[in-house]
């Protein structure tokens, strides 16, 4: 075919109602961490004694953590969805969150009694800490992905993991609804190894299916 | 580049602007010159295989049409544009450098590829005709009397009892299946 008659049939082509990006993007999100959050409550069940945690300085801690990662992947997640920006400050912000964490735990760990140091750092959960926020990370991070897809990611793998971390920052931000751990050396050890599994499965799987 | 990004952006934008708008002819305008902004681009980039340019143009095309909503106004039209034309580019590259031995360029072909003699031509047609039958009914007439007898969008818009622009998306939709389907890039 000739590239002006291209020109042509795309000229008549009737131009589609899109809802804004952040939309696109905000839709599917509020949907699946519905479901993530229901299944915290069916499957996991919430922590019977939250409203002496959610006053915990180690909880707050985490929750102002988690709530400093979830912003800093959606700024990402709304400037890679489109083409012609870079991936700015997204994976410097989430590093310096993720420092910060590990800081506190490295301080932590390095206060405590050598006997104690072992159970600060595996809490009464860890077999299941990071397994549970992959897991629940997966419908979010389903949903994201398909929405990406919508839209048009030059850079489909940094795209990916910027996904995989808002997926798995709103994972653990509700799966903290069930966890009983309040010290920062698990956060670190668990959550932050259970996020990162997350934002690699997420830079993995963007690769391959956020081609356009 | 003759022109700086700063004069293509004040072209385009205003042209741009109207298309999202619903404005036809500006939008058809506005394809035009983003072709040829596109296909000088492919041209300095793919100096060894001059006859991918033209594919990559209209790739590039139907791209920025079909992610059009992705545009916001808060960034300059070029770079969007011209991300999209290098990650084109890119997938290009890798799909070529991949495959890039098996690259023979059908020009040199050109007299064994022939068509010779009238039963060749018929079996061409029966292929043809085989790769439409998957359409639906409108968009396979769309398709064959406008592509392959050779008529006016109102002529078969007169034959077939479609609307002009039902037809024009019909054949769009059609291409595009067909795309999609068999694969123009294999």
């Amino acid at each position: 075919m000739k590239t002006q008659d291209l020109i042509g049939l795309l000229a008549s082509d009737p131009l589609p109602t899109h809802k804004p990006v952040r939309q696109q993007l905000a839709q599917p999100l509020a949907w699946a961490a519905a479901v993530c959050g229901l299944l915290v409550v069916l499957v996991f069940g919430i922590n019977p004694a939250l409203s002496d945690m959610a006053r915990h300085p180690a909880f707050i801690t985490k929750m102002l953590w988690l709530a400093s990662l979830m912003i800093f992947s959606a700024l990402g997640l709304l400037r890679l969805a489109r083409p012609g920006l870079n991936a700015g400050h997204t994976f410097w912000g989430l590093s310096l969150s993720m420092l910060a964490m590990t800081s506190l735990g490295l301080v932590q760990s390095l206060q405590a009694t050598p006997g104690t140091r072992a159970d600060l750092w595996l809490g009464a959960s860890w077999q299941a800490c990071s397994l549970s926020i992959l897991g629940l990370s997966l419908p979010v991070l389903g949903a994201l992905l398909w929405a990406l897809r919508q839209l048009a990611p030059t850079r489909p793998a940094l795209a990916g993991a910027a996904a995989g971390w808002m997926a798995a920052s709103v994972a653990a931000s509700l799966y903290s609804l069930h966890c009983t751990e309040t010290t920062f050396t698990f956060f670190t050890a668990w959550y932050g190894g259970g996020m990162l599994l997350v934002s690699l499965l997420g830079a993995a799987l963007g690769a391959r299916c956020l081609r356009w | 580049m003759s022109e700086s990004l700063h004069t293509i952006e004040a072209r385009l934008h205003a042209l741009w602007t109207a298309s999202l708008d619903g404005d036809t002819p500006s939008y058809e305008r506005v394809l035009h010159l983003i072709s040829g902004y596109l296909r000088s681009f492919f041209k300095k980039r793919l100096l060894s295989h001059p006859s991918d340019v033209e594919d990559l143009v209209q790739e590039t095309l139907m791209a920025i049409h079909q992610k059009r909503h992705t545009y916001q106004s808060d960034q300059p039209l070029t770079a969007w544009m011209y991300a999209i034309a290098r990650y084109k580019w890119v997938d290009h590259l890798r799909a070529h450098g991949r495959r890039g031995h098996l690259h023979d360029d059908i020009d040199d072909w050109a007299n064994t590829l022939a068509v010779e003699s009238e039963e060749d031509a018929s079996d061409a047609h029966k292929d043809l005709d085989t790769l439409l039958a998957g359409l639906p009914a409108r968009q396979r007439e769309a398709i064959e009397h406008t592509r392959l007898h050779g008529l006016s969008i109102s002529e078969t818009a007169e034959r077939t009892g479609q609307s002009e622009s039902a037809v024009k998306v019909n054949i769009h939709r059609g291409l595009k299946t067909l795309i999609a389907k068999w694969g123009v890039r294999t």
